[in-house]
């Protein structure tokens, strides 16, 4: 056999070793990970990330950054740690949305966890502000809810109930079993 | 008395809606309104803030809706109509339909009646139908009833 027969069978062994040991079934149970280890891994990982979305008409809808991210591929979400959000609607509110953790998942929703305000830059709304421990916001259509206590107040005003439903575009709140509503009335 | 309006108005309500368009706030089902002494019961409260700060309307809706206050000298005036309007601003609460207000034997009925619920006074104004009559019966310490009873044109103003 010449060389080139040689260079042939020894490149056909080459390419089994390289193609066939993987499958070998003495070395399955060492290297693979356990499923749920793969799962709960973190696809990659950012640290102190920024991340802006514009329409397609070039406006910017919604800013966020993060002291970390950690995006699960498999499981289709993203968890945000310290999110700050900056939400921008039609009519020119912006929202500053602070909260100690974020999920965003693929359909657009994220839900929100602990410490959650939502905050009206506008100074002369009337809801100036929504503070939460757990609610969830759509992020295409501003939609939120929660089943938590929530606290909305304005200028003068305050409302405590055990949930909610409502648009922070349309600025349209109804608040779901209500505990109570205080006006501190400043005299003009 | 005038310590009620230096409270915080507190509202309980089963449900309650919010519109930060129309500055307004909408709250259902037994619906109880408190400042101090003043108490509104209603079945439907809106609370317009579309004035601006201090300027607040709380338009409380019944059948009839109830409001109650203990005044200066200690004694309880009681109101009924189909909806009692607090202006916060001049401290009034405007009485409209089927509007009745009481203060010990005294009492005083019509469309519509205004009272001032700082200077203690009131307005009380026929309506503009036929029946639109007030009547007014007060019930002075020494002397028996005072009867008023004037057709819609008059109005009748006093001290309850």
């Amino acid at each position: 056999m010449n060389r080139v027969g040689y260079a042939i069978l020894i490149l056909f062994c080459a390419v089994a070793v390289v193609y066939f040991l993987p499958f070998n079934p003495s070395n399955e149970s060492t290297e693979a990970r356990p499923e749920s280890m793969g799962l709960l891994t973190p696809t990659y990982r950012a640290e102190g990330i920024k991340s802006r979305l514009y329409g397609t008409d070039g406006v910017l809808i919604h800013q966020v950054s993060a002291s970390e991210m950690n995006h699960f591929t498999e499981l289709g979400f993203m968890v945000f740690t310290q999110p700050e959000y900056d939400i921008f609607v039609a009519d020119g509110t912006e929202y500053a949305i602070n909260a100690d953790s974020a999920t965003l998942y693929e359909d657009n929703r994220v839900v929100l966890e602990d410490n959650i305000i939502i905050q009206s830059l506008n100074i002369d709304d009337f809801i100036r502000q929504i503070n939460a421990q757990y609610l969830q916001m759509d992020m295409v259509s501003k939609d939120i809810n929660s089943d938590a206590l929530i606290e909305l107040t304005g200028a003068e005003f305050s409302m405590l109930s055990n949930g909610l439903t409502g648009n922070l575009a349309r600025k349209q709140f109804a608040l779901i079993d209500h505990v109570k509503t205080e006006f501190i009335v400043n005299q003009p | 008395d005038d310590s009620d309006f230096e409270q915080p108005i507190r509202i309980d309500a089963k449900t309650t809606f919010a519109d930060g368009v129309k500055k307004m706030t909408v709250l259902k089902d037994g619906v109880v309104i408190r400042q101090g002494s003043l108490q509104i019961l209603a079945d439907e409260v809106r609370v317009d803030a579309a004035l601006g700060e201090g300027n607040e309307v709380f338009i409380a809706l019944g059948k009839p809706a109830r409001y109650s206050q203990t005044i200066q000298d200690g004694s309880l005036v009681e109101a009924k109509a189909n909806e009692i309007r607090y202006t916060v601003v001049d401290k009034k609460i405007q009485l409209v339909g089927s509007a009745q207000l009481k203060q010990n034997t005294s009492e005083v009925n019509g469309q519509t009646i205004i009272f001032d619920m700082q200077n203690e006074q009131f307005t009380a104004l026929g309506g503009s139908a036929e029946q639109g009559r007030v009547s007014a019966v007060f019930q002075t310490k020494k002397s028996t009833a005072k009867a008023i009873d004037s057709d819609n044109s008059n109005k009748v103003e006093d001290k309850p």
